[in-house]
């Protein structure tokens, strides 16, 4: 039997309450991904890239069907559970950065130390080298807003890879960046998953999607 | 997109019931609703006039007094009791305790609507200033500051402000206070000033200035009444800034609160796996402390600008208010997150 880091069964989301108002964001989605892949999620806006990834990152819950990250039916998991998944297994990164901008870019990094369940005794030493793995330690006393866009991307990528979890996720981690430090970051997500990381990025950008391993194209929901 | 509305309409409409909040007791601060207000109000005087008590047992001071008044403004002493209801108990008790007073003198009790017939140098009992704003406002005090010297006997409270700005410091207005504002005690008070009206003054600090008879003659008051009225609107501004600076902040937090998963630190915090317990717990910290924050720093800020002013309220007075700062806040920030709660419940339901 395959070890598959990410596994989707079935699986649809619906938002809104009432019968009339509810729409489907995705339908009947069955989806595997090998541990060390590489895959890129693509489609036009608004057909469900975004709830896809959502839902692997435990910030969202299916309406129906089964995910399973690393073996493990992740739906039906307290709040605590999926938490503490987002905050040891899985690693995400945005097109906006999600940083905080008047922290430092060290502080941004520690950040899932501070919502971890366990206590790490190292983590200094783990943010420090995560930042030294994104080429951005000689920033981490700098703060966020005085960082440039590819800057911000890299503390990013380092804050996603501080607790070393096996998957990342990133949800069009190009978009903001211009043409050479999009190719900079797209080496570094090459390098990630070279070191053995599952990365599953949602994007627009065909130079991205052309690394990866394999692309899905999305489209109303469905995987084509 | 909608809950960017919902927020937004959240916004103004938090910020309009908070702007009435503040604007209402603007208001209520002239009519002496907001008891504790007016009583900040009503204490300031004290602080920047000679205040000559006599205490109610010392009656040959209160005669010798009285029986000097002749001497020292013109015409008749007569006891003129002004006001729509003057003959209730509070407003006569100096007559009531002192009878020899008002056996001594003829006693002529008036309606507001007399009040322009009062005769120069007559001794006025009861609400002088409250009666004349009621009755004739403005033009019965600028009538007679020409040629009257009023004698007062009387009791009020922010009536005196008034009397303050009209008649203006040439004057010499002598009030004798029958118990004063909050009427708490049924001993007698009397206040004697020289060229100003009275201040009203609580009874323990009253004590505290206890003069002679022989001190009042020779003072004169040396403040000009400008310097009184520049404090008092110090003071409603102070106040109101406080208020407004005190309203935005709990305004931001409370709206912060509510659609706190709109924010960037909302999504940050998830997805570096905090549950959303977790963040409510911080954002609900992050409240209270910047509550509690803002109520030390709008009150230090308050009684900072008082001293500027030149205003001085005792240290029970401003903890009474630090107190009411961080009550109001958190009434009004409990009442706020329970209705988003419900209305967010019905419409998590819905």
């Amino acid at each position: 039997m395959e070890d598959y880091a990410i596994e989707l069964k079935n699986v649809s989301k619906t938002y809104g309450g009432r019968r009339e108002s509810k729409v489907t964001a995705l339908s009947g989605i069955d989806l595997r991904i090998r541990k060390g892949e590489f895959v890129a999620i693509c489609g036009v806006s608004g057909s469900g890239k975004s709830t896809l990834l959502n839902l692997i990152g435990c910030l969202d819950k299916a309406s129906s069907g089964d995910v399973f990250l690393n073996g493990r039916s992740v739906n039906k998991l307290s709040s605590r559970s999926r938490a503490h998944i987002r905050n040891s297994e899985t690693g995400f990164v945005l097109q906006d950065f999600g940083l905080i901008p008047y922290r430092t870019a060290y502080e941004n990094v520690m950040l899932p130390f501070y919502f971890s369940s366990k206590r790490v005794k190292d983590r200094s030493s783990r943010v420090c080298m995560a930042l030294n793995s994104t080429g951005v330690s000689e920033l981490r006393s700098r703060k966020v807003s005085k960082l440039s866009g590819g800057e911000k991307q890299r503390v990013a990528i380092a804050r996603a890879l501080v607790n070393d979890p096996d998957i990342i996720l990133a949800d069009e981690p190009t978009g903001a960046l211009d043409s050479k430090t999009k190719k900079e970051i797209i080496r570094l997500f090459e390098e990630i998953n070279e070191q053995g990381k599952t990365v599953v990025v949602v994007t627009h950008d065909m130079e991205l999607a052309n690394a990866a391993h394999r692309v899905l194209h999305i489209k109303d929901g469905h995987i084509e | 997109m909608k809950r960017l509305a919902a927020y937004n309409q959240t916004y103004i409409m938090v910020s309009l019931f908070l702007a009435v909040v503040v604007i209402a007791q603007f208001l209520m601060l002239d009519d002496g609703y907001f008891d504790y207000i007016s009583q900040l109000n009503a204490n300031k005087f004290k602080t920047s006039r000679y205040e000559y008590v006599i205490s109610p047992s010392d009656k040959e001071t209160i005669d010798s007094l009285l029986n000097d008044l002749p001497d020292r403004v013109s015409g008749t002493n007569d006891i003129t009791i002004v006001g729509m209801t003057p003959l209730d108990d509070n407003k006569c008790s100096v007559i009531t305790y002192y009878p020899e007073v008002s056996s001594s003198r003829k006693v002529q009790v008036i309606n507001g609507d007399s009040i322009k017939d009062l005769e120069e140098g007559c001794i006025v009992c009861n609400d002088l200033p409250n009666s004349a704003y009621q009755i004739d406002g403005n033009n019965y005090l600028k009538l007679k500051n020409d040629q009257y010297k009023v004698i007062g006997i009387g009791n009020g409270s922010d009536a005196y402000q008034y009397v303050d700005r009209e008649m203006g410091a040439s004057h010499r207005f002598y009030c004798v206070y029958s118990d004063y504002w909050n009427i708490t005690t049924s001993a007698v008070e009397l206040v004697f000033q020289y060229d100003s009206p009275l201040s009203i003054t609580e009874e323990k600090m009253l004590q505290n200035h206890i003069k002679s008879y022989t001190e009042l003659k020779d003072y004169i008051a040396p403040e000009s009444l400008d310097s009184e009225y520049r404090h008092e609107m110090i003071m409603r501004f102070v106040y109101i800034v406080t208020m407004v600076m005190f309203c935005l902040i709990c305004n931001y937090n409370i709206i912060s609160y509510l659609f706190f998963k709109l924010n960037d630190e909302y999504q940050i915090s998830r997805i570096c796996g905090a549950t959303e317990l977790r963040i409510t717990m911080m954002k609900l910290m992050d409240l209270l402390i910047t509550g509690v924050f803002a109520s030390i720093v709008g009150t230090i800020g308050y009684v900072l600008l008082n001293k500027v002013a030149g205003t001085d309220h005792t240290l029970p007075e401003q903890s009474r208010f630090i107190a009411i700062n961080i009550a109001v806040y958190f009434v009004v920030l409990l009442a706020v997150a329970g209705i988003g709660g419900i209305y967010g419940r019905l419409r998590h339901r819905a």
